[in-house]
């Protein structure tokens, strides 16, 4: 178990250290700079500046430099945002984005697996088809569109919701339905399509023949492997809904880290696109790590060491 | 277990549509609070480093320089409660007002203004201030902040043209004779600095340590979020402020902005940081017609020319393309905003001698649109350059709102009138703004927004060697008319040496595509008075009420 | 001396018979495995709406702009945002522009966009996310780090850089959504494998001595169909959206030409103004996903013997 963690951390850091290098030079080979702008800085002045930024040296030197300061887990100082750090930006806005994507996954799962759930024991009714309209719709509605729809109707028309921000419970509601419309309509189809098939299984009609409860059959025995793709889809997800809420953060004026990220590419500020895109890496890993283990938890038989191979 | 699954969900509705009906809260707005919508965070709220609206808007209220402006734009006593004028006019002498305080009870001196302008000329600034050019009219100022390079570089800071005579008396040496100048001393980059500064490279950036002198002061930033800022007690007309809260919130979307006006969790909404949505302006005008204000500032947009790549580097094939077209559709029916049909490049809002520029010197002649005339002018054009079919050319826009409408129309007109195909290519800001600044482009969108209240702010930008001449334009007259108009003092003299050159770059060259003057369309609750805009759009909110 | 009668046996004597054990004949007609597929695919009457509402589609998408009387890019500025009427069934744009001729020549793009990131998805995510799934251990460790890596690139910066490198085209933009789009597939599948390899019957032909491909192909990908085929059927939306958010942000289709998430995007500040603006492309969206939803799910079913009815 000691060797196998240890594999774990050693293979994420080399995994971080290709990525950042990758995103380095590819972040230096798009044009423009933190200080181009509409109204040119004088060559002096921006020669200044890039000099301060540590700019004016070769990309290959700025990379070790960068790379050394990464060791000491420094991720340096924003170009846009003077004197404020990476890491504080970070900390700062990632607790909004962070609430935010933890109850949408979390509503996503329960309401994506419970209409799936349903589907399948009614497979071909009524049922099924109201929970497929569902999914249906939420692959189909724009979660942009979804969004500036509930705005208006609920926000504005009604007035219950505030339009933006997220100060209160409340305004949980709004975007976290936007967020998860899509994942709950994935995950309710991929639950169906998984529980119709083990439903038919052998070990199923087993039980079935035993006498067992359909409540038993499908949580005790069907449920263990008909979940396994959406734990799969488990790691992606995180990673999507907690990063990649740019727009819903938009639309709903959330101060999270997804428009930061936009924004540094946008300004080109180098240090801010290194920093979140580590973060989110780090996220990542982190929640496929997971869904590793919760596979080991779901089905014993792919355990941790198993994974070394067929034979 | 159907059953359960659908008690559990019902509860959730429930327990939602109840929660949402008492918990509705909106901003009231009886309380004396300002709520408006910055967009995105200030870069920074240290008045040397500061180059954008966003900074600006929240610096007006922290801050105060020697000069402020009224309603009308005029300049009126701030910092400095009078002043004297040397007879060559290169000499200010500022007389400060002996009971302004900063916001920890310290009072304001010339000793400030002294240090937070060779602070900002200091050569080792780090980071360097973008906007140093502000007081580069100051005498050895450029050579002082311009240190590689330079021969003529002045290392003692003493010999740079401002000095505390007393604490209350600031003398200003000038370059030139510079009419403008008490324009520039209430421009942003002039604002006083604490000198708690010197000890904290980033006391800029965080809400405590932000010393200020102005009606306001910051208690909260939270960045990428919000900011508030509460009366400073100790400013010396607190009597004037009667606002209790300035609270400035940062969202991206447009339409959410409108829609947080509309439910009034805001009270000002649209320009100068915000926006309202193009298509909404005609509906507003209608239902909020009290609300709505479209005032015009001192911006022009306009479409380069690549002057140095055929086939525009021949100036009928320019004229061709500004004669056809339709400037009073486009605001019309496209920008919708109010603005005006530009044919010159100086717009209405800056001022000349006595009057408005523009009123003084009219741009009606330099260009008049006719669609025969555009025909005409191109196929001149094109004789003369040896085409019998007109290229391929491309109109690179950047991303963001409008700009794609505009540029469709455009290709629209130019298909219509000319028989032209332009092909338009929309490209990511940085990126665009890389290939226009190397003239890699044929025809591409520029505007530009006035930096201090003269016509040279907009007329110096086309000499041979400004940095800001992205259209490859040169040519030797113009460079020495602007020149002669810097070295003036003749106010008549200026503005005609100015008109000159306005007349070589537009009407003789047509040298960028006008297209109109800039409106600033905001939106401002019924109950708020005294919000101000000036001629660039910006806006004041420090005498403003909630009644 | 030699044996004559040896010697009177040549080769020409002998004949090669060849072995045939008698076979069991099967009494049915043998049908392939295709046009099985096919037949229950023509009797699910959902997944056959879907597949004529999709080729309906497809036929407008051809002649829908050229029977309408305006063209897609002439600016009738007079008649700006006019509701659906005789004239412009559909109604105008911002810029008076026939809707009818606009979302049909954005359902060329939309649909192309949609399908081909789709395939290309659909191929290397398959390919990739089998390979892992099936030879496991270190191949599998290195093959899943580097997804999660190239996952992790900022994909703006991709974006940003190949567009500067690249023509701005559709299919620069089919490139871009391609370039990290395949790895969500690939975890599905991988996930799946994973899960199947250790089933009794890929024991069985193991042990029969199927070869690693033929286990890969034959076996094991068959089996995960469904979510391959559910995932899929979500790659479509997912890309037709992705367009329209490089669109937001300056990246995606040049004008005049505009996809479905375009004109959503430019109706999203006025909907409620001019929600015909915002109906049309969406609920062309919307139906479009429903079809490819419902002919994914008749697909699923009909390769699957085991829900044979």
């Amino acid at each position: 178990m000691v060797r196998y963690w240890t594999g774990k951390v050693v293979s994420v850091i080399v995994s971080l250290f290709i990525l950042a290098t990758a995103t380095f030079f590819l972040m230096k080979a798009i044009p423009g700079d933190p200080f181009t702008a509409e109204k040119a800085v004088p060559p002096e002045i921006k020669a200044k500046l890039m000099a301060f930024y540590g700019l004016d040296k070769p990309v290959w030197q700025q990379y070790l430099i960068y790379l050394k300061k990464l060791l000491h887990l420094d991720l340096g100082m924003s170009m846009k945002s003077q004197y404020q750090t990476v890491t504080g930006i970070i900390a700062d806005s990632f607790g909004f984005s962070f609430r935010l994507g933890i109850f949408a996954i979390v509503v996503s799962v329960v309401v994506g697996v419970g209409l799936g759930i349903l589907a399948a024991m009614y497979h071909r009714k009524l049922i099924d088809s109201v929970s497929m309209v569902i999914a249906v719709l939420g692959v189909s509605v724009p979660n942009f569109v979804l969004a500036s729809l509930m705005q208006y109707v609920f926000g504005v028309k009604m007035g219950l919701f505030n339009v933006a921000g997220l100060n209160e419970p409340l305004d949980y509601v709004l975007p976290v339905i936007a967020l998860s419309a899509l994942p709950i309509a994935y995950i309710a189809r991929l639950t169906r399509s998984t529980m119709l098939e083990v439903l038919s299984a052998e070990y199923i009609k087993t039980a079935k023949a035993k006498g067992l409860r359909k409540r038993v059959i499908i949580f005790k025995h069907a449920l263990r492997n008909g979940i396994l793709p959406v734990v799969t889809y488990l790691g992606p997800m995180t990673a999507n809904i907690v990063t990649g809420s740019v727009i819903v953060e938009q639309i709903f004026g959330i101060p999270g880290l997804g428009q930061y990220f936009v924004g540094s590419v946008s300004n080109r500020d180098y240090t801010l696109i290194m920093g979140i895109t580590l973060f989110y890496a780090v996220i990542l890993m982190a929640a496929r790590l997971l869904t590793d283990i919760a596979y080991g938890l779901v089905d014993p038989r792919i355990g941790l060491r198993s994974r070394k191979g067929v034979s | 277990m159907r059953k359960s699954w659908l008690l559990v969900l019902a509860l959730l509705l429930a327990t939602g549509t109840v929660l949402a009906g008492c918990g509705s809260n909106k901003g009231s707005s009886k309380d004396q609070v300002f709520n408006m919508n910055l967009t995105s965070e200030p870069p920074t709220l240290d008045p040397a480093l500061a180059q954008d609206s966003v900074s600006f808007t929240v610096l007006t209220g922290l801050y105060e320089g020697l000069t402020r402006k009224d309603a009308d734009g005029k300049v009126i006593p701030g910092i400095a409660e009078k002043w004297d004028i040397s007879d060559d006019q290169k000499t200010y002498t500022f007389h400060l007002r002996k009971d302004a305080k900063w916001s920890n009870g310290d009072p304001v001196t010339a000793h400030d203004f002294e240090y937070a302008w060779k602070r900002l000329l200091d050569p080792d600034m780090n980071p360097a201030s973008p906007y140093a050019y502000q007081l580069y009219y100051v005498k050895n100022a450029q050579n002082y902040n311009i240190k590689t390079n330079n021969p003529n570089h002045v290392s003692d800071p003493a010999q740079v043209g401002v000095k505390a005579l007393d604490d209350y008396t600031l003398q200003v040496d000038l370059e030139n004779p510079t009419p403008y100048f008490l324009n520039i001393t209430s421009f942003w980059t002039t604002f006083p600095v604490h000198k708690s500064a010197k000890d904290n490279a980033a006391w800029a950036a965080e809400a405590n340590t932000i010393v200020s002198n102005g009606p306001f002061k910051i208690t909260t930033w939270k960045h990428g979020n919000e900011i508030d800022l509460v009366p400073n007690e100790n400013y010396y007309a607190k009597d004037e402020v009667k606002l209790k809260k300035v609270h400035f919130v940062m969202v991206k979307n447009a339409a959410t902005e409108l829609q947080m006006y509309q439910t009034g969790q805001l009270n000002f909404a649209g320009f100068p940081t915000g926006e309202i949505p193009t298509e909404q302006i005609e509906k507003l005008k209608q239902t909020n017609k009290d609300e709505l204000r479209i005032k015009p500032i001192a911006s022009t947009y306009y479409y380069n020319f690549n002057n140095q790549k055929a086939p525009f580097d021949n100036a009928n094939i320019r004229k061709a393309f500004a004669l056809a077209v339709d400037r009073q559709q486009l605001v019309d029916k496209v920008t919708k905003g109010g603005q005006q049909p530009a044919v010159g490049f100086v717009p209405p809002s800056i001022l000349g001698e006595k009057k408005n520029y523009r009123e003084e010197y009219s741009d009606a002649d330099f260009l008049k649109p006719d669609v025969a005339a555009a025909k005409e002018a191109l196929a001149q054009g094109m004789k003369e350059k040896g085409l019998t079919t007109f290229p391929s050319v491309t109109l690179t826009v950047n991303e963001g709102t409008g700009h794609k409408q505009i540029a469709e129309a455009l290709a629209d007109m130019w298909r219509k009138n000319l028989g032209v195909e332009v092909k338009i290519e929309t490209q990511e800001w940085k990126v665009f703004l890389k290939n226009r600044q190397s003239l890699n482009y044929d025809i591409a969108r520029a505007g530009w927004s006035a930096d201090y209240n003269d016509p040279m702010t907009f007329v110096d930008m086309f000499t041979s060697n400004s940095g800001n001449n992205d259209i490859g334009f040169k040519n030797a007259e113009y460079d020495e008319l602007v020149k002669k108009a810097t070295a003036s003092s003749d106010q008549h003299e200026r503005m005609q040496l100015m008109n000159k050159a306005e007349t070589i770059l537009m009407k003789d060259n047509m040298a960028i595509l006008p297209l109109y003057y800039y409106t600033g369309v905001h939106m401002v609750k019924k109950n708020v008075q005294n919000i101000v805009m000036d001629y660039q759009g910006m806006i004041d909110y420090t005498r403003a009420s909630v009644e | 001396m030699k044996d004559n009668r040896t010697a009177a046996l040549t080769k020409e004597m002998f004949k090669k018979l060849s072995f045939r054990p008698p076979a069991e004949t099967i009494a049915g007609e043998s049908v392939p495995v295709w046009r099985d597929v096919l037949r229950r695919l023509a009797s699910n009457k959902l997944a056959m709406a879907g597949v004529v509402f999709l080729a309906l589609l497809a036929v407008m998408a051809i002649i829908g702009p050229l029977i309408s009387p305006h063209d897609y890019f002439t600016n009738n500025l007079d008649r700006t945002n006019e509701p659906p009427s005789g004239d412009y069934w559909f109604g105008t744009d911002n810029l008076g522009r026939d809707l009818f001729s606009r979302i049909w020549m954005g359902a060329r793009i939309s649909l192309i966009v949609g399908l081909a990131a789709a395939f290309i998805d659909l191929v290397i995510g398959v390919i990739y996310g089998g390979i892992m799934g099936y030879v496991g251990g270190r191949t599998d460790e290195a093959m899943n780090k580097a997804s999660e890596i190239l996952y992790s690139i900022p994909y703006l910066l991709v974006v940003i850089l190949l567009l500067v490198v690249m023509e701005p085209s559709m299919w620069t933009i089919i490139l871009a959504l391609s370039v990290t789009g395949w790895i969500n597939m690939s975890w599905i599948v991988r996930g799946q494998i994973l899960q199947l390899k250790n089933q009794e019957y890929v024991l069985a032909a193991r042990s029969m001595g199927a070869s690693g491909a033929r286990m890969l192909f034959k076996h094991l990908i068959p089996n995960t169909l469904g979510p391959i085929i559910v995932t899929l059927t979500l790659t479509v939306p997912s890309a037709i959206f992705s367009e329209a958010f490089l669109s937001f942000l300056g990246l995606g289709v040049q004008s005049p030409a505009a996809s479905w998430g375009t004109m959503i995007n430019d109706s999203l500040a006025s909907w409620t103004l001019y929600p015909w603006q915002m109906l049309f492309p969406a609920a062309l969206i919307s139906l479009t996903m429903l079809a490819f939803n419902v002919f994914g799910d008749g697909l699923r079913d009909a390769f699957d013997p085991k829900l044979k009815k």
